[in-house]
């Protein structure tokens, strides 16, 4: 994945000190019709404030934020369909606000988080709706404006819908369609509201490759809200972040992941995003105390890919009970081997890996003692086996160290 | 990603060219029975003579044909495509199929000028209403136009201010609660001959216009169809929603203007004219809809002004039924026809949502 970025070229987007948010109702302002400078206000909702921002050609960015921190308001004001209360938004080395309707239509194609009902419509018709700025005045499609039409709907898997009213399509579908739309649109900028909601897992990661490829290949800007932060994590080339309060950052992901940026942004009372596991978990004041366990490979398996699957899943199973997978260099008080014969990879506590673990362990720094394996080691084989050993564990470390959640975790 | 094969579509252009003929036909078939049928009846070769410019064998039938049917049957077919192209603009500008020529209120504008006209003015004016000659029903007609145009200025005015469709919608109602109250009481302390008069006009006729009034009827019609000459692009783009259009490129309020301003030039005008004829700017659109099974404005202009000119024509044949010669109201026929049709609509829209 060679970086394509070009520093160099001018953003297709920028906006400084932007302030977005709506005007207070027009009815109590002093004079009817235009607003005076200033007077009014105080009245005017800002969502939020003082924000800069750069897109260049070629960026695939995600904008993450919880419900209500203003991402479709932001969304909007950047696509011109919505005025700023304040600061400039340029597009293409222009106001956003002086645009024509016609020009910025050329520039920018919407996907809104609101699902038009379609009338009676066919996907192709809502589609070629995409072609609406460089049609004639009755709105005939040329040949070519056909032919972009449908491989837009074949970008997004909708080509065989073509002749389906738009209204008989699932939610998901419809998502789709309108996303053909806006590709049919053929602008430099291609902003998406959530276009991820109700589609279904592999239909989200082919948007978000999509969204990618679009910004790849054809160098068009691509800019996406979205609740799914692992996708945006793992898939986008940078995360713009509006917190509760308005604040707004962007970077990197990993950048924003380690700085805390994205846990302050995503995280509330009940549910924290947490940067060394890469998810959300339960906030520790409402969570049982976390149990760091190691997870180990025995080490005739270590350099083989399923084993890897095996230690993933089994760091996963161990995060979902309650424990905080930890490596098994950092002293972790309690460990658990996972093996299996060759060829038959699976879970395999018992006192043979009890062995092999100690024989680990003992190569390991900071060689915390495997009594606590031994003590709960039940012989057994499969997920559910893991399990089970992994809630005995965690009984017996209750009931034996109250003291303890992290006890042994000095050397992190 | 897949290769799927485009399909066709179900529905070709010919299957839709196909039914807009029998539309054609169907109007051109109630037309001309239009001008056969009534307290006398004319035959057809002879009304044909007569049309080409002939001689009529009878001369009262020629009169009939000429300075009464003729007028009638016009009057009708302009009514009707008015009164369904105005109901089409006002459900797609508020996005509501129940919207009307009557819910922005132009309808009950039109009625509080007639209803001052004739039952609040003096004397001289109700006794020039007395047998309702020509220049009682020009009088009618200038009331009602004033009364509408009233409304529609109104209208404007706020649709301009107001960005939410459904908030014009509500103040559309509001203004129509106020004048029906307004004519209401008009009504209750009016003499009881006026208040007949008053009747007579609000159960619709479109025989009312004469020869000499039809250029200035017409001519209002075609004032409003020509606002629409340019609207049938943003008009479809309107039925995705305001913000998806406003990204597209269409100056909504600017377009929403144009389309209320000439809805309410076509109804007014017809209402004036014709009296408050019902129904037809709300069921005309849907049914016509559904027949094409289409949205797009370019194809649902012409077919509602179709599908409207074909209520109205049929339910001026239906009002020269009576075998005494009497005339029917039209309001009530069209009401009765027009209710069920629009209930059916919505039963089976609910049916198949439930599939």
């Amino acid at each position: 994945m060679s970086a394509r970025r070009r520093p160099a070229a001018a953003p297709l987007l920028e906006a400084r000190a932007l302030s977005i948010g709506y005007r207070a109702a027009r009815a109590r302002r002093p004079g009817p019709g235009r607003a005076r400078a200033g007077n009014g206000a105080p009245r005017d909702r800002v969502v939020a404030a003082g924000i800069g921002l750069s897109l260049a050609p070629g960026d695939f960015v995600c904008l993450l934020g919880p419900n209500g921190a203003g991402k479709s308001t932001l969304l909007r004001t950047l696509a011109g369909v919505q005025p700023p209360l304040a600061g400039d938004c340029e597009l293409g080395g222009r106001p956003v606000a002086r645009l024509g309707l016609a020009e910025r239509a050329e520039l920018v194609a919407l996907v809104l988080t609101e699902q038009p009902s379609g009338g009676w419509f066919t996907v192709f018709e809502i589609a070629a709706f995409g072609r609406y700025p460089y049609t004639d005045a009755r709105g005939r499609l040329a040949e070519s404006d056909r032919e972009a039409v449908r491989a837009s709907l074949e970008s997004v898997g909708m080509a065989a819908f073509a002749a389906r009213p738009f209204a008989e399509l699932s939610d998901g579908e419809k998502r789709k369609v309108l996303v053909a739309r806006a590709l049919a649109q053929d602008t430099p900028l291609v902003i998406l509201d959530e276009p991820t909601v109700f589609l279904d897992a592999p239909s989200r990661l082919e948007l978000f490759y999509l969204c990618r490829r679009l910004a790849r290949e054809s160098g068009k800007a691509v800019v996406l809200s979205t609740h799914d932060v692992e996708l945006a994590l793992s898939r986008a080339d940078r995360l713009w972040l509006l917190g509760p309060g308005g604040d707004f950052s962007q970077g990197l992901p990993e950048e924003l992941a380690l700085s805390g940026a994205l846990g302050r942004a995503l995280s509330t009372a009940a549910v924290v995003f947490d940067a060394e596991s890469g998810g959300f978990r339960q906030a520790e004041a409402a969570a049982p105390p976390l149990l760091e366990v190691a997870l180990l490979l025995d080490g005739a398996e270590a350099a083989d890919a399923e084993a890897h699957a095996l230690l993933l899943w089994g760091r996963r199973l161990a995060l979902r009970l309650g424990f905080r997978p930890v490596a098994p260099g950092f002293g972790a008080p309690r460990r658990l081997l996972l093996g299996g014969p060759a060829g038959a990879p699976d879970w395999s506590l018992g006192p043979a890996a009890a062995a092999a673990a100690e024989a680990a362990g003992a190569e390991a720094a900071g060689a915390a003692s495997t009594d606590a394996l031994r003590e709960t080691a039940t012989s057994g084989r499969g997920v559910p086996a893991l399990a089970a050993a992994l809630a005995s564990l965690r009984e017996g470390a209750i009931a034996g160290a109250p003291a303890a959640p992290g006890g042994g975790s000095a050397a992190c | 990603m897949t290769k799927a094969r485009i399909l066709e579509p179900e529905w070709p252009p010919s299957a839709r060219s196909r039914r807009l003929a029998l539309l054609v036909a169907t109007v051109s078939a109630l037309f001309v029975a239009d001008l056969l049928f009534g307290s006398v009846r004319v035959p057809l070769a002879e009304a044909l003579r007569v049309l080409a410019g002939g001689a009529a064998e009878s001369p009262a039938n020629g009169a009939i044909l000429l300075r009464f049917r003729l007028p009638k049957a016009i009057v009708a077919l302009a009514a009707g495509s008015a009164l369904a192209a105005s109901g089409l603009l006002l459900q797609t500008v508020f996005k509501n199929p129940l919207a009307g020529p009557d819910v922005l209120g132009i309808n009950s504008g039109a009625s509080v000028g007639v209803a001052l006209l004739v039952l609040a003015a003096g004397g001289g004016a109700s006794s020039l209403l007395g047998g309702l000659g020509l220049g009682g029903y020009a009088l009618l007609a200038l009331a009602a136009t004033l009364g509408a145009g009233a409304v529609l200025a109104l209208v404007l005015f706020l649709a301009r201010r107001f960005e939410d469709a459904v908030t014009l919608l509500i103040l559309g109602m509001l203004v129509g609660y106020v004048t029906g109250a307004a004519v209401s009481l008009l009504v209750y302390f009016g003499a009881p001959a006026k208040v007949q008069v008053y009747l007579a006009w609000t159960y619709g006729s479109f025989g009312g216009v004469t020869l000499r009034q039809l250029p200035v009827f017409l001519g209002a019609l075609a004032l409003g169809f020509l606002l629409l000459t340019r609207a049938r692009k943003p008009l479809d783009a309107l039925l995705l929603g305001d913000r998806y259009a406003a990204s597209l490129g269409v100056d909504v309020k600017r377009e929403r203007a144009r389309a209320i301003a000439a809805a309410a030039l076509l109804s007014g005008a017809t209402t004036a004219f014709c009296g408050p004829v019902a129904f037809v700017g709300i069921a005309a659109p849907q049914a016509a809809r559904r027949w094409l099974r289409s949205s797009d404005h370019g194809l649902l202009i012409p077919a509602s002004a179709l599908m409207g000119a074909a209520f109205c024509l049929g339910a001026d044949l239906v009002a020269q039924l009576p075998a005494d010669g009497s005339v029917l109201p039209v309001n009530p026929l069209l009401a009765v026809v027009g209710a069920p049709l629009i209930l059916s609509v919505f039963v089976k829209r609910s049916a198949e949502e439930r599939a």
